[in-house]
């Protein structure tokens, strides 16, 4: 992962590049309607891991609320939908405003906290959210669960296969951008170590506000796109439960890698569709493989895949 | 308007409540004070005494306290194995960032240990109508369950023993000890991955005795530690990270705060003001009300 | 001086923290009942030398031998346990807890009651201070005391071998020389002591033998009274008048 201070407007790498070209052509190939169905899921999963990421990885600061934001947008965008009569296009882009306000507004709220305490207020913002949305029933419908247009009239996979590859394609390189560009590089020092940033003349506060706000953005946006793709809601996408399953995923792929999520996320789901014994122990091995990632193998899969790439010199690699 | 008598009935409500939060609560801040860890798998204990005593008392006809002992028993070794198992190896290979990573990986125990339970004993409810048939009447006329009176008294007792282990007992105090100056504990020859592994297997036990005393209330399920898991931090954050002391007036006062809001409010709409409340707390006073120790752990 | 085996052998030592190397091939003796000091500079790497004897920090090559027993690489609690005693220059007391509760703690190895009170009587000898003030708290005291109650804390095991980092660090001048004259008659009494001190000039009048570390290596070893006329260590070290 480069940290270079200038910009660089091509910010992935031949390998990331062909993997993502090969993900685009393959539900040509692949006709399953459930197989694409993985694939989508995948693709979901793996990108709200690299926006959770981009904090956890970049600025050390675990959003625990992370899945109130991505509710947040869904909810957002449905309601939109629902009560403007907005397009479902558009819908997520309401969204994520919508969640980058509420990003704004968390990341002002943690400002003065360090760690675990910033860790906590994050969970509770996200636990109040959870709440609000259960208890204004009226609009939400609570816990009925709330109908949620849907993009498109065909039940088909594949165009929404495209869909969610386009978001996710989208997440990958604006993430990807800012975090090797100059903005990217203050988050790392504030990351590595706040005072020192400060020394150096980096301001935390501007930086932790505009990494909130942008991941949360990025949040809500793949919220509304779920909202769309799922067509129905409940307060339950807001749990604190699918937050650590994101974190889970962000954490095996490798904190501060991004893609190591993605990555994670197309191993992982996939892997627990086949093995069907294991589809009721998935919760149980994410949990597992967390603790043995912490232990054992902190930089996660990225770690991993950087330790082969320095013993093994494939030729594509070298520029 | 609420007249004395529906004001006292709330009050011993609410106190009675906080006694069960004080005993989660004073677990938590145990292992936030000597380990350094904030224990997001503190319910999942709860969850283990639930289930340990519905199995002792309603599958193998135990009597009740004896149903209540063995989740207590149950709780400690859970918690000397996931001690041994899990906070030992990471304290040997990564003592770095040892904060936000304890945190992420008793998330992840959390999930291992919630999800498990599921696997292996379904979600339905395993609840019991009750350990001790009768009720104690209070002088307004309300009645209180002897369940609940017998849970509180419990709780309370679990305290005092805690208490008194920590303060006259030679282990008691190089718990103290390590929690306060870790490096002076060394230097008297304190064994820390053993006062480790004592703590935990302390905090775990105490959380197992409030599953399994409230069992008649609240029935044994996977996720059923998920509420006592939310209450406890509360208190934990209302009274400031790894203040122990201040674990059990917070306890009460977290009892007392969500019954008249409960009161006042409804159930949802309790939950958002509540957490508001503490929200406010922790942007105001981020070291909890009394005191300031948990700033200076924080260096994560 | 009393002749006898060394109680302390530490044999081409090298340590620091992580990959940051601060002791270079240092070995040093300490025979039983001697007062030995190590002089230097600030960084010279003296409380690098206790802290890894202490257990603190593991050494990255050489060898440490006390009582026949080699400790280099023992965690500290054990080797605190075989009777060393290291009194560290920012003292790690309990701050909460009573300064009787300090000093018991300080016999945390020692399962035997009777002993205990023995050494507790002995404390309270030494530092009748302490034992006035034995119900407040430890974070409560004054600098000076918070010394003493280091030391007390370290004499409660009945230590063969004391480790005491800069004593009179911060006290002022009459309390430094109350510590001085504790540490000679703790030397007196029989108890061998291994010190690193600023006060060069003080030090070398109280010890019997020195070592004189600078970036990491011994440089210069001799008696405590040759070494004061040492025309290397009167310049660099006496130079300027210490005191």
């Amino acid at each position: 992962m480069s940290t270079g201070g200038s910009h660089r407007w091509v910010v992935l790498s031949p390998l990331s590049l062909f993997l993502l070209a090969v993900l685009s052509v393959l539900p040509l190939w692949v006709q399953d309607e459930y197989l694409l169905q993985l694939l989508i899921s995948s693709l979901l999963l793996g990108s709200q891991a690299m926006a959770f990421d981009f904090t956890a990885g970049f600025i050390n600061v675990i959003n625990f609320g992370f899945s109130a934001f991505v509710g947040a947008g869904a909810y957002t965008s449905a309601l939109l939908v629902l009560h403007w009569g907005i397009s479902p296009w558009l819908g997520p882009l309401g969204g994520a405003v919508a969640s980058a306000a509420l990003g704004f507004f968390s990341g002002v709220l943690t400002l003065r906290l360090q760690g675990i305490y910033a860790a906590v207020m994050t969970w509770f913002v996200g636990l109040t959210l959870l709440s609000l949305t259960a208890s204004l029933s009226g609009l939400t419908r609570g816990y009925r669960g709330l109908n949620v247009p849907l993009f498109l009239e065909t039940a088909a996979r594949r165009p929404y296969f495209y869909i969610i590859f386009g978001v996710t394609f989208l997440t990958f390189v604006s993430l990807r951008w800012t975090g090797s560009s100059r903005v990217g590089l203050a988050f790392r020092a504030i990351g590595q170590n706040l005072e020192s940033a400060r020394a150096s003349g980096v301001n935390p506060t501007k930086y932790r506000v505009i990494n909130f706000t942008l991941s949360c953005a990025f949040a809500g946006l793949l919220g509304g796109f779920y909202a769309h793709f799922l067509g129905i809601l409940t307060p339950d996408v807001m749990h604190s439960r699918q937050t650590v399953e994101v974190l889970a995923l962000a954490y095996i792929g490798g904190r501060g890698s991004l893609w190591g999520g993605l990555v994670a996320a197309f191993i992982f789901v996939p892997l627990f569709e086949y093995l069907k014994p294991l589809m009721e122990l998935r919760l149980v091995i994410y949990g597992v493989l967390l603790i043995l990632v912490m232990i054992w193998c902190p930089g996660g899969l990225a770690a991993i895949y950087t330790q082969l790439k320095q013993q093994v010199r494939w030729p594509f690699m070298q520029r | 308007m609420l007249g004395p008598t529906a004001l006292w009935d709330l009050f011993v409500t609410g106190i009675f409540r906080g006694g069960m939060y004080a005993l989660m609560a004073v677990g938590l801040s145990l292992v936030f004070g000597v380990m350094n860890i904030p224990h997001f798998a503190h319910g999942e204990f709860y969850m283990l005494g639930a289930y340990t005593a519905y199995f002792a008392f309603a599958v193998f006809h135990f009597p009740a306290f004896m149903a209540i002992l063995s989740a207590a028993s149950m709780g400690l070794l859970a918690g000397v194995l996931v001690e041994k198992l899990v906070f030992y190896p990471l304290r040997r290979r990564h003592p770095e960032e040892w904060v936000l990573n304890t945190f992420l990986v008793t998330v992840g125990l959390s999930f291992v240990m919630q999800n498990a339970a599921l696997a292996v004993w379904g979600g339905q409810y395993r609840g019991i109508t009750q350990y001790w048939q009768g009720a104690i009447q209070l002088g307004s006329g309300m009645h209180i369950s002897l369940d609940r009176a017998i849970s509180f008294i419990v709780a309370i007792f679990c305290i005092a023993v805690l208490w008194w282990f920590l303060d006259f007992t030679r282990t008691g105090k190089a718990i103290r000890a390590v929690a306060q100056d870790e490096t002076g504990a060394l230097l008297v020859g304190i064994d820390l991955d053993q006062i480790h592994t004592i703590t935990f297997g302390l905090s775990s036990l105490m959380a197992a005795i409030a599953g399994a005393s409230l069992l008649s209330l609240n029935p044994a399920y996977p996720s059923v530690g998920l509420a006592p898991l939310y209450k406890s931090w509360y208190v934990v954050v209302l009274v400031g990270l790894g203040n122990m002391a201040g674990a059990i007036p917070g306890g009460f006062l977290v009892g007392l705060l969500e019954t008249f809001s409960y009161y006042a409010f409804g159930s949802g709409w309790q939950d958002v003001i509540s957490l508001s409340i503490l929200i406010l707390i922790l942007l105001l006073k981020p070291a909890g009300l009394f005191g300031n120790r948990g700033i200076s752990l924080s260096k994560a | 001086m009393l002749k006898a085996g060394p109680l302390l052998t530490v044999t081409q030592l090298e340590s620091g923290y992580n990959h940051l190397q601060i002791l270079w091939d240092v070995s040093l003796k300490v025979l039983k009942g001697e007062m030995v000091a190590l002089l230097g500079r600030n960084g010279a790497g003296k409380t690098t030398t206790l802290r890894t004897i202490a257990g603190l920090l593991k050494p990255k090559a050489g060898q440490i031998d006390f009582m026949d027993h080699r400790i280099d690489g023992l965690p500290a609690h054990e080797i605190s346990r075989m009777r060393i005693s290291f009194v560290p220059e920012n003292l790690h007391l309990f701050p909460a807890m009573s300064v009787m509760e300090n000093l018991l703690l300080g016999a945390y190895g020692i399962r035997d009651p009777g002993r205990t009170k023995g050494s507790l009587a002995f404390v309270c000898d030494t530092f009748p201070a302490l034992a006035r003030r034995r119900k407040q708290l430890a974070g409560s005291l004054s600098g000076g005391e918070r010394r003493m109650l280091a030391l007390g804390r370290g004499l409660m095991s009945q230590p063969e071998l004391l480790l005491v980092d800069e004593p009179s660090l911060g006290l002022a001048p009459k309390m430094a020389t109350t510590v001085f004259d504790t540490l000679s008659k703790l030397k007196l009494a029989g108890l061998t002591i291994l010190l690193v001190e600023q006060n060069v000039h003080t030090t070398l009048q109280i010890s019997d033998r020195s070592y004189v570390l600078e970036q990491g290596r011994i440089v210069m070893e001799g008696r405590s009274k040759e070494l004061m006329k040492d025309d290397h260590v009167c310049k660099t070290y006496l130079g300027s008048g210490d005191d």
